[in-house]
């Protein structure tokens, strides 16, 4: 036989290992420090100079299947065919998902932060970004008024670089 | 009126990041027992699946896995590919990774292949097709990580 058993989990002292792999898990150090250059590709370029020039959300139309994807890309991903018919999205729309971060990374702002995936009005696809204004006191109460799906519009910030960061979103109702 | 703009838009981005990942059950007693040579292997007790990395819990059917076997580190390629753009803090390119399917198990491995000859591409890609048989080459420092495993080397070719 290619394999022997093992001493179940729970008995790994038997084996003559005397480390209990709940108690004392393997832990792994890591460090990463590199660049690079990102090019975002036509599609994308044309899609984020469009936050900058003319703050915008553009998608584009899938003659195929009839979808509108946003952010714009060059190809229909369910159809595979080349799509490059450009239109303009709502400034409103769905927050469909949504997670709130409490632990901080390097690069993204203070914790807690709210990222939603938002369908914008005349959009067959949900876009990621980070949604503004969400009160985190308490992170049950947010979750659900988050979970009801609310209304949210695409803010844009006074100046806009062409990055994903020209805009957020916030809650229509917020203010209603 | 709108103004549209095709340039190309590039940034240039660079990450520096510290970070500890705390493996769990399944993947500790793995590392362990790459670090005194011995490839784990747990096998649900439910569909007889063998899984190599282990899993504490079943794919197929969703059951906590707690039955563990040793497994001879052996077993076939099931794919491969050559990478030739090296990476920071990578390995040196040109280098091959495989997805390894070890001999009594229903699971890939993905490590480095080594024992071919990377600069004919050619007979690289002949010499790293799927189902030729590899076995593991341990290191000889090991500190129970995957690196244990030094790499998967290609057996000879029978004559």
């Amino acid at each position: 036989m290619s394999s022997t058993p093992v001493p179940p989990d729970g008995d790994a002292a038997a084996d003559g290992s005397t480390t209990d792999p709940v108690a004392e898990p393997v832990t792994i150090q890591g460090h990463w420090d590199f660049g690079y250059t990102y090019f975002a590709g036509a599609s994308a370029s044309r899609f984020f100079n469009e936050l900058r020039l003319n703050q915008r959300i553009m998608g584009t139309h899938c003659p195929t299947c009839d979808r509108v994807l946003v952010p714009a890309r060059g190809f229909c991903d369910a159809c595979y065919v080349e799509i490059d018919e450009w239109r303009e999205v709502g400034t409103e729309g769905t927050l469909d998902s949504f997670t709130i971060l409490t632990t901080s990374f390097p690069g993204l702002p203070e914790p807690p932060t709210v990222v939603g995936y938002v369908t914008l009005d005349g959009a067959s696809t949900a876009l990621l970004n980070a949604v503004h204004g969400i009160d985190l006191h308490d992170f049950d109460e947010a979750g659900a008024l988050l979970l009801t799906q609310p209304r949210v519009r695409v803010v844009f910030s006074d100046k806009c670089e062409g990055r994903i960061t020209d805009f957020a979103f916030e809650l229509v109702a917020a203010d209603a | 009126m709108s103004e549209t703009s095709t340039a190309a838009l590039i940034h240039d981005v660079r990450w520096e990041i510290d970070y500890r990942v705390r493996l769990g059950r399944a993947w500790s007693r793995f590392m362990r027992g790459l670090r005194d040579r011995k490839l784990l292997a747990s096998t649900c007790d439910h569909c007889d699946r063998t899984y190599l990395p282990p899993q504490s819990y079943c794919e197929a059917c969703y059951e906590p896995i707690t039955r563990w076997q040793e497994c001879e580190p052996v077993g076939t390629l099931r794919t491969a590919t050559i990478v030739y753009q090296g990476f920071d803090g990578g390995p040196q390119a040109p280098y091959a990774v495989g997805a390894i399917e070890i001999d009594g198990t229903h699971s890939l491995l993905m490590h480095f292949v080594g024992g071919v000859d990377l600069s004919d591409v050619d007979a690289a890609r002949k010499a790293l097709r799927g189902g030729v048989r590899v076995r593991a080459v341990w290191a000889d420092e090991r500190t129970a990580a995957i690196t244990d495993i030094a790499h998967f080397a290609v057996a000879p070719a029978q004559p």
